[in-house]
């Protein structure tokens, strides 16, 4: 009997202790942050809502514990704060959810959130953080910004692409009857083989053999692409945005602005994918595909410049 | 007297235990056999170890990140930090690396402790190995300086499983996870 209640003593003391200790709630809290549901989205239509989830749950098995902040330092500054607000007694098994719905304007401003992140990049990779007695949780998502994609093009007339030309030596055949193609420092195209030879070289190599440098290599990408174009305009009379755009090309392709030429690059073979479907004029006969004769026939003409990029 | 003063003690000791047994918070802390007992006293104030481990690594045989920076602030003014590695493991579960000390000088009651994973990093799984992205933001937290003098550290634990995303190409890592003192 005095055993018993001595254990019983030492319970009740035992009890006063860890709860005048103030650790009868413990102090381990988990969080889970989503965005639209993901932990990774890309916005590329605006005005985009990115609709954040916070999740927060107790996992200590056997005791509640408590959540004393609740911070997101980008979101913060949007008007972001978590509800219910902290203090909250988080139940053992039990869990809190808080939402907020950041709308973002443009792709300009969703940059201006990324870089708020601390990287300057065009992620938003903002931290959720929780804290709580002895420690902290932390959770992240990524919101990725990217530009709108332009409206699709209306197709008035068609466009075809490199690959279209390459093989077909009748179409090329009809493009250069309707004149010489000026490429700057590449050359002026008059010949089949010539205009072959743009289309099946290699930009890595020069027909000579060696490695292209990179002013030549850019130049003779370019080079092919506005091959392409300019017979694009002539036999179907396409014009690409802006209307100047093929001028420029060769413009560049007279300097030496690696920068300003590989800016074009793409550009101008959008151009000549841009309405690739659509039908060709009535009257023109393109004639077949036959890559391995065109291959055949063509002869590189281009040669190493001796100049290199610059500034 | 003596005994129950004794008696006392000894459950409140073994209560403490009980209420954060089993997790892995404590684990952490038990794991660590270099561990000092709390900061260092130095010329440049208390020493604090910033650490990194992983858990819920569970198929990864190698998971290397790249530390790019470490930032320790103190009412915004910047404190010393000595970083002690630039790429950790974190597939071992068991043990958490030593990734940087800062020095926290006396009066001091709140720190805020920057920590920039940076560029690449690689894993390697019995299915394959791969790149992992870790040029994301930094992840930051603030810790009162009276509960890191508790251990003389803060244990940054990344929760593995949660934290990579598989894009394909190669792997994304977005910090989940807790920081531990």
């Amino acid at each position: 009997m005095r055993m018993m209640l001595k254990q019983q003593w030492v319970a009740a003391a035992c009890a006063a202790v860890v709860g005048g200790s103030g650790v009868a709630n413990a102090h381990d809290l988990i969080c889970e942050k989503t965005v639209n549901g993901a932990s990774v989205v890309v916005a590329d239509d605006y005005p985009y809502t990115a609709n954040y989830s916070f999740r927060v749950e107790n996992v200590h098995p056997t005791l509640p514990s408590v959540l004393l902040t609740a911070t997101d330092d980008v979101l913060s500054s949007e008007g972001f704060s978590f509800v219910p607000a902290p203090p909250v007694i988080i139940p053992v098994n039990g869990s809190v959810t808080s939402n907020f719905a950041l709308q973002i304007g443009s792709y300009e401003e969703c940059v201006a959130l990324a870089a708020q992140d601390g990287l300057a990049d065009n992620h938003i990779d903002n931290t959720f953080r929780v804290t709580f007695d002895l420690g902290s949780a932390m959770c992240s998502a990524r919101l990725t910004c990217e530009r709108e994609e332009p409206p699709p093009v209306e197709c008035t007339s068609a466009t075809r692409t490199l690959d279209f030309f390459s093989t077909r030596i009748l179409s090329l055949t009809q493009c250069l009857a309707l004149g010489a193609l000026n490429l700057g420092p590449i050359g002026t195209i008059v010949t089949l083989p010539a205009a072959e030879g743009i289309l099946w070289g290699s930009p890595a190599m020069y027909p000579a053999g060696g490695v292209r440098s990179q002013l030549d290599r850019l130049r003779f990408l370019l080079a092919r692409q506005t091959l392409v174009g300019v017979c694009n305009q002539r036999l179907f009379g396409s014009t690409p945005t802006p209307p100047s755009l093929l001028t420029a090309a060769v413009a560049a392709l007279n300097t030496t602005d690696c920068d300003l030429i590989s800016s074009l690059i793409d550009p101008v073979d959008g151009f000549n994918n841009q309405c690739d479907s659509y039908p060709l004029p009535a009257n023109f006969i393109p004639g077949p595909a036959t890559p391995h004769a065109a291959q055949a026939i063509a002869v590189d003409p281009t040669s190493n410049s001796g100049q290199s990029c610059s500034p | 007297m003596k005994k129950i003063m004794l008696s006392t003690c000894v459950c409140a000791a073994l209560a403490l235990t009980a209420c954060g047994g089993g997790t892995d918070r404590l684990d952490s802390v038990q794991d660590e056999p270099t561990a000092p007992a709390g900061p260092v006293q130095t010329e440049d104030g208390r020493r604090f170890e910033l650490r990194l481990r992983g858990s819920a690594a569970e198929g990864y045989d190698k998971l290397e990140l790249p530390i790019g920076a470490v930032r320790v602030t103190a009412n915004g003014a910047p404190l010393k930090v000595e970083l002690a590695n630039d790429r950790v493991d974190v597939a071992r579960a068991d043990h958490a690396h030593l990734v940087a000390y800062f020095y926290v000088p006396e009066g001091v009651e709140r720190v805020r402790v920057t920590f920039q994973l940076e560029g690449l990093g690689g894993y390697a799984r019995a299915e394959g190995s791969g790149f992992v992205d870790a040029s994301v933001a930094p992840v930051t937290f603030e810790a009162p300086v009276h509960e890191l003098a508790l251990r003389g550290r803060a244990v940054v634990q990344l929760d593995v499983a949660r934290s990579l995303v598989d894009l394909g190409s190669h792997r994304l890592l977005l910090p989940n996870g807790v920081v531990n003192y």
